[in-house]
């Protein structure tokens, strides 16, 4: 790509290098590939890029696509590209890994106090010289070429950006009984109020709840929705979050908060809400957003114009080899997956409960005649509280659901953007506002598509209000789950007309 | 039954390699496995194949024994592998070829694969009448009562030295001395490597596949058979004798889309430990595999859980020594997890020593991945002298269903 914009500015200079002699301080680059040089005064070389004063003015031009010749060259760089990754170590070590590999690059790692891992090319030659280690964000801000990798709120949200998804959820064991607990019980159980499994509508045992002291950034998480055990309440303690999540793997009456990356065998207890709705913890429903209590995990960089290796390692995270990758260590991905109806039975359920207070029956009807045999992707578009601004997660929806129509994925199907919003205010204004959002998704989408991209799919925008919820809204942050612009997709054919 | 009957089967799916650089590969369906047929097929260039088929009689396809000849059963593992046929290549139903060292003592010659071809047309200690070293899948019918020796040579004009005078070829009476390397897939996405240099007895050989190696000694008949796990759909395996004649070897391997895999290879004592904790098992309990608790396949196949294999021999001088651990993919609904610890124990007796351990994964969502690991022991006198590495390999998971 860089290549054939140097040929674009190579063009209209190759004239101007032809006349006049060649003065000591210039230099001539030739592309590698083609006849095409640029000859001008040297100004800049920082490694990648030279920016060389031509007749034409400055033009700036991609190292590796030339050759340069002449006295001002630079000496050809031998220096390894040096790099931090900070942040925890099992998760980097594996990125950095599949990113050698897809490379084609070999790795190995040299464990001192931190882990240094080389990355070598096929040829032999060093590319970069990465430390992992667990660090503070300071390094991002002191000046040296840091990244970091975390699942802790990022220090500056603009120079961050998220490569997976994650959640809090309350654990058991598999052969413990009970399905569901509300977040008020696990509250309870915290606080000492509940303390035998019987309260949760399990058998009489005790309940055994584990805890872990390590992985702070996790804990703070937990610290802020409340769910630390009090103070004098009897918990088994372990080290870490791994060793938590094997014992109440393996203890049928244990319980602990751990994070959905970090289940290992323990289950996912069902989160009911107080009005009676439930919500499984699994991928697709953290993926789409339907699961309370969520966060990302991000990769920041710090202010600067980090090397190469760093930015292609960057570039590198949001393909589908690194999704892979973030998958198998336990985080919800960022590509989209698809559920057809029949997979959400729940969903049906929630509706069921809702029709006839405010929703029309023949809402629901409508919104399920084009449901079924439909299916929903995981990609689900939510907005920055109170503003028509599509929130992080919804923005890089975007670009993977354009990547998606792109590849062909949908095309000659219906896509239907449906909004829906939340249970607060009339429903006939809802139902108008729900419209509104589909409408700034389909927005957004036309604005980042490529000309033509969306000439071969189908796309129809509705609202449906609040027809169907996710979740109970006992808070604010269950509210916002609620108002969301779903994609389904469904083979493009005559509506069938519902009998009435 | 007319010997075009039995050419015209095709063969489950083998592959061999020749001379290192060219490798070919046949695959398609036995449909008629009851008749055993042999099915002769050389691995020579394309160029070489068209020479030899002009010639007429050039090629020789027979289901006489042939010691030259190389047989691998067929690729699928659910087919029980009759590898003790493959010698006599009379009852293998199986892709037969010829497999010809890459190096040998040829001065300034670059060895390639026309010369290992023409090693075998004029050193007349190697052309026995019945012995196909050259062999190419064909439907020419071919008398089988006169067999000819292969005159590749006469459709070679540039071949300007005589290879005999170059090429020094130990001959032990009327055995070959060719490296006869045989890769069969085997159940469980492993390979079973059976190797034959009569002329190399008691020679320690290396073996290396995916960025692992590891070391054996051929017995007294320069035979070794072993049992190897693939990391890699199209698996390459190495083979280096001690006094320098190389080979390589390839197959394709079936079943590794169900299977995690995770191998550590590194040359000295056998001081280096593996630890595969199944499900947060603790050192000692159940669910801990490494090389004292290894599981088998068998049980691993029958109970769920991994298996660990070790290969090579530690009582070789120098030796290099592997450990690969295994987990199968369950079609149970429970969700697994395994972490992996490296250990050493080298510190106890070379305290600040360097030391190079080599990491070969397969993983299904990832693929084949290799890379290396350099410790430093303990420095001399402090209290810890074992190295544990916790987060070396990434976790195994296997989500719920």
């Amino acid at each position: 790509m860089r290549f054939f914009n140097l040929r674009a500015v190579v063009s209209a200079v190759v004239l101007g290098c032809v006349s006049g002699g060649v003065s000591a301080q210039e230099i001539t680059l030739s592309a590698i590939e083609g006849d095409q040089q640029v000859t001008g005064t040297l100004i800049e070389f920082d490694g990648e890029f030279f920016r060389v004063e031509t007749e034409f003015g400055p033009v700036t031009v991609d190292a590796r696509t030339v050759t340069c010749s002449g006295e001002s060259c630079p000496a050809p760089s031998t220096e390894v590209e040096q790099l931090n990754a900070m942040g925890d170590p099992s998760i980097a070590l594996p990125l950095i890994e599949a990113f050698a590999l897809y490379q084609g690059a070999e790795i190995s790692i040299a464990v001192t106090d931190a882990q240094v891992v080389t990355v070598t090319t096929e040829a032999g030659s060093v590319l970069a010289e990465v430390t992992i280690s667990n660090g503070s964000t300071d390094a991002l801000r002191d000046g040296s070429d840091t990244i970091w990798i975390s699942t802790a709120a990022p220090v500056d949200p603009s120079l961050a950006q998220v490569i997976g998804l994650d959640a809090i959820v309350i654990a058991a064991s598999d052969v413990n009984p009970v399905g569901a607990i509300t977040l008020d019980q696990m509250r309870g159980v915290l606080d000492g109020s509940i303390t035998n499994w019987k309260d949760l509508g399990g058998g009489d045992s005790d309940i055994v709840v584990h805890t872990a002291k390590g992985d702070s950034g996790f804990q703070a998480q937990v610290e802020t929705l409340g769910l630390v055990p009090s103070e004098g309440i009897a918990a088994t303690t372990h080290p870490r979050l791994k060793e938590a999540a094997d014992a109440v793997a393996n203890d049928p009456f244990g319980l602990a908060i751990l994070p959905f990356s970090g289940l290992r065998t323990a289950r996912a207890m069902g989160l009911r809400g107080s009005c009676g709705m439930h919500n499984d913890a699994n991928s697709f429903a953290v993926q789409s957003g339907a699961y309370p209590m969520q966060y990302a995990l991000y990769v920041s960089k710090p202010n600067k114009r980090l090397p190469l290796f760093a930015r292609e390692f960057i570039a590198f995270l949001e393909t589908e080899q690194a999704q892979a990758v973030i998958e198998d260590l336990g985080f919800a991905n960022l590509g989209i997956s698809a559920l057809g109806l029949d997979r959400q039975g729940q969903r049906l359920a929630n509706s069921m409960m809702i029709i006839g207070k405010e929703v029309p029956l023949k809402d629901v009807r409508e919104m399920t005649a084009i449901m079924s045999g439909a299916q929903l992707l995981s990609a689900t578009f939510r907005f920055e509280a109170g503003s028509t601004r599509l929130d992080g997660p919804s923005r890089v929806n975007v670009d993977a659901l354009l990547d998606g129509i792109a590849l062909g994925n949908y095309a000659d199907k219906a896509i239907y953007l449906m909004g829906f919003s939340d249970g607060e205010g009339r429903a006939r204004q809802n139902k108008s506002l729900s419209k509104d959002r589909a409408e700034a998704v389909f927005a957004a989408l036309q604005e980042s598509a490529p000309e033509g991209a969306l000439d071969d799919v189908t796309v129809e925008v509705l609202g449906y209000g609040e027809a169907s919820p996710l979740v109970c809204e006992d808070s604010p942050q269950d509210a916002a789950i609620n108002r969301r612009v779903e994609v389904w997709v469904k083979d493009r054919v005559a509506p069938v007309e519902v009998a009435e | 039954m007319r010997i075009n009957d039995r050419l015209l089967t095709l063969v489950t799916g083998a592959v061999l390699a020749v001379g290192g650089a060219t490798a070919s590969l046949f695959l398609g369906e036995d449909e008629t496995n009851a008749v055993s047929p042999v099915v002769v097929a050389s691995l020579a260039t394309p160029a070489m194949t068209d020479a030899n088929v002009d010639g007429g009689s050039d090629v020789v396809i027979s289901d006489l024994p042939t010691n030259n000849v190389v047989a691998t059963a067929p690729a699928m593992p659910e087919m029980p592998a009759n590898e003790d046929n493959a010698i006599a290549g009379v009852d293998a139903d199986v892709i037969l070829a010829a497999v010809e060292p890459n190096a040998r003592e040829t001065g300034d010659i670059t060895p390639t694969d026309l010369i290992n071809l023409d090693i075998v047309a004029v050193a007349p200690e190697l052309a026995f009448p019945a012995d196909i070293t050259d062999i190419v899948l064909t439907r020419t019918p071919v008398a089988l009562d006169t067999p000819v020796a292969p005159r590749v040579t006469a459709n070679l004009p540039s071949m300007a030295f005589d290879i005999a005078e170059l090429v020094e070829i130990r001959t032990n009476d009327a055995a070959s001395c060719a490296l006869d390397i045989r890769a069969t897939p085997i159940f469980g996405a492993r390979v079973k490597l059976k190797l034959i240099a009569p002329c190399h007895p008691n020679v320690v050989v290396t073996i290396k596949h995916a960025g692992l190696q590891f070391k054996e000694r051929l017995d007294g008949a320069g035979a070794i058979e072993l049992k190897i796990p693939a990391f890699a759909e199209y698996s390459r395996f190495d083979i280096e004798l001690a006094d320098g004649m190389t080979s390589t070897v390839g197959a394709y391997i079936a079943g590794l889309s169900a299977l995690e895999r995770v191998g550590i290879a590194w040359a000295g004592a056998n001081d280096t430990f593996l630890h595969a904790m199944e499900n947060g098992a603790v050192a000692g309990g159940v669910g801990h595999i490494w090389r004292v608790a290894p599981n088998t396949f068998a049980k691993s196949r029958m109970n769920g859980g991994g298996y660990m294999m070790t290969l090579g021999n530690p009582e070789l001088e120098n030796a290099e020594l592997a450990q690969v651990y295994t987990l199968p993919q369950r079609a149970k609904k429970r969700a697994q997890v395994v972490d992996f610890e490296i250990e050493t124990l080298r510190g106890e007796y070379a305290c600040g020593a360097d030391m190079t351990v080599r990491m070969a994964q397969h993983r299904i969502n990832s693929g084949a991945a290799q890379s290396e690991l350099s410790l430093t022991m303990p420095a001399c006198g402090s209290e810890d002298t074992s190295l544990v590495l916790k987060n070396a390999i990434k976790d195994m998971k296997v989500a719920r269903k």
